[in-house]
């Protein structure tokens, strides 16, 4: 019997998506700050405590840092296709909102961040081919209002065989 | 029985017909608060190397017994999922290890607990000390505890060994040997303190001679079980200061063997692990003369694996760099050798994982 792997994705994409913005120079520099002095095993660990492949509990998390937080959806099935979609929270802190800036970005940090994701999942060519059916979408970006996180919610939509 | 048998035998006729709904929804909370009173017990469910320790309430049964074998036995209720087969218990100043499969009936789960009685030291393949409490029964209790030809006497005894199922006691090989003897503890009062060695003291020691890993095996949980046969001690049974520490071992290695060794060498990395898509992982070969002093040589590196052609390999001096980019090879390993002529050839286990 062949056996279905419709949810592989889920993983399979988290992986490329954490890949593909660890080698952001930009994202580590607005999540890290500078790494220059650090091994590749420290600015590892540490882009995984910025970075989590699952979604957040607001007000859980206090510290004054950014974060991106994201997870993979299933939203449509057809017999032969389906949609996925990947739900991206990138958040600061309130307080470091305003405390950076980037030539050639714009607004605030958690702005700044997103163009970054932006950049990183839409403007590279390697990397928006490497998901799916064609190229990975940009379907939307809404604000997110926290208590202590400000930032945006990027929705990104990408076709697959079944 | 069915829940519903005080819908069907009450006294009172005020019911409201939910009763069933009431026991079934409150079953857990009704244990819960059972564990806040004095019935209960606080103890510690601890791993197989006991490094990892939780506390938790449980109430005890079978505590007070009137059989000698009854009376190392207990019945332990405890919270659903809080423990499994072959974790070890703290209760009362004791180990005691969960035999047999644990389980519950939606209110509270049971398991049984056996005594440990010993602490069992060993050295495993890799030269490392392992210990383990361990439930010692005998397997031959009115036997005369000698056998004899013609011409000679020995020792005759076999004890049934229970410990956890983890990596180091899977791994115990047959005739693996052991000192269990309580006259450890006695010899060592008499020890001074920069006593390092001492192999004079007259010791029980035991091998396995049947390895049970399997009859007890619940899959996520389980224990094994040992036969071990008494034997005659060795000239190198004996006390052991290893790193600081004293240890009552068998087999082992006779002085000097490690400076007889001579040449060595070494895989030195910061984790054993590529990430899939990431920069390439660095292994670094360092190399050491008799007396342990790092000294140069050549690296010869191997890579064990059916994917090898997959894996970016760059040798960079004394040190080879792995990388790789293939998301079908995720969660998979493959063993690196380093070798040199004349050297003890070092292995690792690389394993690529996706960086999450």
């Amino acid at each position: 019997m062949n056996m279905k792997k419709d949810t592989s994705e889920r993983g399979k994409f988290k992986n490329k998506i954490h890949n593909a913005l660890y080698h952001s120079d930009g994202i580590k520099e607005v999540l890290l700050g500078d790494v220059s002095g650090m091994t590749s095993s420290e600015v590892r660990k540490l882009f995984k405590e910025h970075v989590k492949s699952h979604l957040f509990v607001d007000e859980v998390i206090q510290d004054t840092q950014s974060y991106i937080f994201y997870d993979v959806a299933l939203t449509y099935m057809r017999e032969n296709i389906k949609t996925c979609t990947v739900m991206m929270y990138v958040v600061c802190h309130r307080d470091i909102l305003d405390n950076y800036s980037k030539e050639g970005y714009y607004g605030n940090r958690a702005d700044i961040l997103s163009q970054m994701v932006e950049d990183c999942l839409i403007n590279d060519e390697k990397v928006v081919r490497d998901f799916g059916i064609g190229d990975l979408k940009l379907d939307g970006v809404e604000p997110f209002n926290g208590r202590y996180l400000y930032g945006c919610v990027m929705t990104f939509v990408v076709p697959n065989f079944r | 029985m069915a829940q519903e048998w005080y819908l069907m035998n009450t006294n009172h006729d005020t019911v409201s017909g939910f009763e069933t709904e009431d026991f079934e929804n409150f079953a857990k909370d009704g244990f819960e608060e059972a564990l806040q009173s004095a019935m209960a017990e606080s103890v510690e469910i601890c791993n197989y190397d006991l490094t990892e320790r939780t506390p938790a309430r449980v109430i005890m049964n079978g505590k007070v017994q009137d059989t000698k074998l009854n009376s190392i036995s207990r019945q332990m209720l405890f919270p659903i999922g809080l423990c499994r087969a072959g974790q070890y218990v703290y209760y009362k100043e004791r180990y005691w290890i969960i035999v047999g499969l644990e389980d519950d009936n939606g209110i509270y789960g049971k398991a049984v607990l056996a005594l440990c009685n010993y602490y069992i030291t060993w050295l495993n393949d890799r030269k490392q000390i392992v210990q383990r409490w361990a439930n010692i029964t005998s397997a031959s209790q009115y036997n005369t505890g000698e056998t004899s030809d013609q011409y000679a006497f020995i020792r005759t005894d076999q004890l049934l060994l229970i410990m956890p199922n983890d990596d180091e006691c899977i791994a115990l090989p047959h005739r693996k040997r052991f000192v269990i003897d309580k006259r450890c503890k006695l010899y060592e009062k008499s020890f001074s303190p920069d006593v390092t060695v001492d192999t004079s003291k007259p010791l029980i020691t035991y091998f396995i001679t049947r390895t049970d890993n399997v009859l007890y095996d619940y899959q996520k949980s389980g224990h094994s079980e040992y036969m071990i046969t008494q034997e005659e001690q060795h000239d190198n049974d004996g006390y052991y200061v290893i790193d600081g520490k004293g240890y009552w071992l068998c087999d082992i290695p006779a002085e000097n063997d490690d400076k007889t060794n001579s040449l060595s060498c070494e895989i030195v990395c910061e984790e054993p692990v590529i990430y899939n898509g990431l920069e390439p992982s660095v292994f670094l070969a360092k190399f050491y003369d008799e007396a342990g002093k790092e000294i140069a040589a050549s690296p010869q590196w191997s890579i064990n694996c059916d994917f090898k052609n997959d894996l970016d390999i760059q040798y960079i001096d004394n040190s080879i760099s792995i990388s790789v980019n293939n998301e079908k090879l995720l969660n998979k390993s493959f063993e690196l050798s380093l070798s040199a002529f004349e050297y003890e050839t070092a292995k690792l286990v690389v394993t690529i994982k996706g960086f999450l």
